[in-house]
């Protein structure tokens, strides 16, 4: 099932991962993530919390185009980069509200 | 792991795909899946923009409903080569593509509607219209690129022979030039600063009889509508007629006369008589 969310609503979404999961990204030399929609890119505000290991993504999607879009977070930690989703990238349709 | 998305009215809890999916599941099916997901995403807004209050309509593949062409057909280098694109039909409207070639290679010389590109060659444009139905329709014109239009410039100049005399006739040999279009000639003789003859390509001049030395002209002009003409001027003098010197004077004397015969009437002579003999001088 894809997501979907009304463009002009904030974006938000959060990573949860296990103990074992945590303890290979923590701590991390720099994290990144962004949404792919048509060819063009927009960045995500990333957040973490160690304590509940959560990764959360915040975005402004007023100017997001309708139609596809997906996501993934960058980790660089030692050298190398970890993509998560390793295999897959999170997709979800952005959709016209009612209210301008 | 677990990925949650929340939207503005409703939380979406997408977990992340090796998790919920049994393992062995090869990236190619992951990848299928994505396509898929790609596909219902599209169909949701389709959906969604039908009950939206737009009207649906069956999808019809495109078909070409005027051609397109290039105006000239035929223009040497440099001309402006302007583009019509055709008419297609199809629904939903069918996109249209454009692509360009030279001599079979590709171009991209084409500025809005317009070709300024290089040459010569032949310049084939084709139009593709798709629209996700059926197969796609094309639409091909071209034009030929000839050579750059030049002005005349002479590469062999006019002669003429024998040499013009009084009464005689000569023939003028035209001589050559280049130039794009390949310029034509034209000549006019002229007699003393007249003109007498004209004519177009090599011929024959017939000279006037003359009593005294008078000067000609012959000018040889290359044209072809391109710049200037090029032309080249062939000067000389007719030599007049001289009658011709008798080959030597007769003397017939006798008693009380001389006569003197065959002699030139131009010569003063200066003669002088006595008892010693006749002297003439001239």
């Amino acid at each position: 099932m894809t997501a979907r969310i009304k463009r002009g609503a904030t974006f938000r979404a959060q990573v949860e991962l296990d103990e074992a999961e945590w303890a290979a990204l923590w701590p991390w030399d720099a994290v990144t993530a962004e949404m792919r929609q048509q060819g063009a890119r927009h960045d995500l505000q990333v957040s973490a919390d160690p304590d509940s290991r959560i990764i959360a993504l915040r975005a402004d999607t007023t100017g997001w185009a309708i139609g596809a879009a997906s996501f993934d977070v960058r980790i660089q930690r030692g050298g190398d980069v970890i993509a998560i989703p390793a295999t897959t990238n999170i997709r979800l349709q952005i959709f016209e509200g009612a209210s301008t | 792991m677990r990925i949650v998305i929340f939207g503005a009215d409703e939380s979406v809890t997408v977990h992340n795909a090796p998790v919920l999916l049994p393992g062995g599941v090869s990236p190619e099916t992951l990848a299928r899946i994505a396509d898929l997901e790609t596909a219902l995403a599209a169909a949701l807004a389709r959906i969604e923009a039908l009950e939206g209050g737009e009207t649906p309509q069956p999808g019809v593949a495109p078909s070409l409903v005027a051609p397109g062409a290039i105006s000239p057909v035929t223009g040497p280098f440099g001309t402006v080569f302007d583009l019509t694109a055709p008419v297609f039909a199809g629904t939903p409207t069918p996109t249209v593509t454009r692509s360009a070639t030279l001599d079979g290679q590709p171009v991209d010389a084409i500025v809005g509607d317009s070709y300024v590109g290089t040459g010569p060659g032949e310049l084939v444009v084709t139009w593709t219209a798709t629209n996700g139905h059926g197969s796609p329709a094309t639409s091909t014109a071209s034009a030929t690129i000839t050579a750059a239009l030049a002005a005349p410039v002479v590469t062999n100049d006019p002669a003429i022979g024998p040499a013009p005399v009084s009464g005689g006739i000569s023939t003028l040999h035209i001589g050559a030039a280049t130039g794009n279009p390949p310029p034509t000639a034209t000549w006019v003789a002229q007699i003393d600063g007249w003109p007498d003859q004209t004519g177009t390509g090599g011929g024959l001049i017939v000279w006037p009889e003359v009593s005294a030395d008078t000067a000609w002209t012959v000018t040889v002009t290359w044209a072809n509508g391109v710049g200037d003409p090029a032309a080249v001027t062939l000067t000389g003098t007719i030599i007049a007629d001289t009658p011709e010197p008798p080959a030597e004077w007769t003397l017939i004397g006798g008693p009380g006369a001389l006569t003197i015969t065959d002699m030139p009437a131009v010569p003063a002579l200066i003669i002088t008589g006595g008892t010693g003999g006749i002297t003439i001088e001239d």
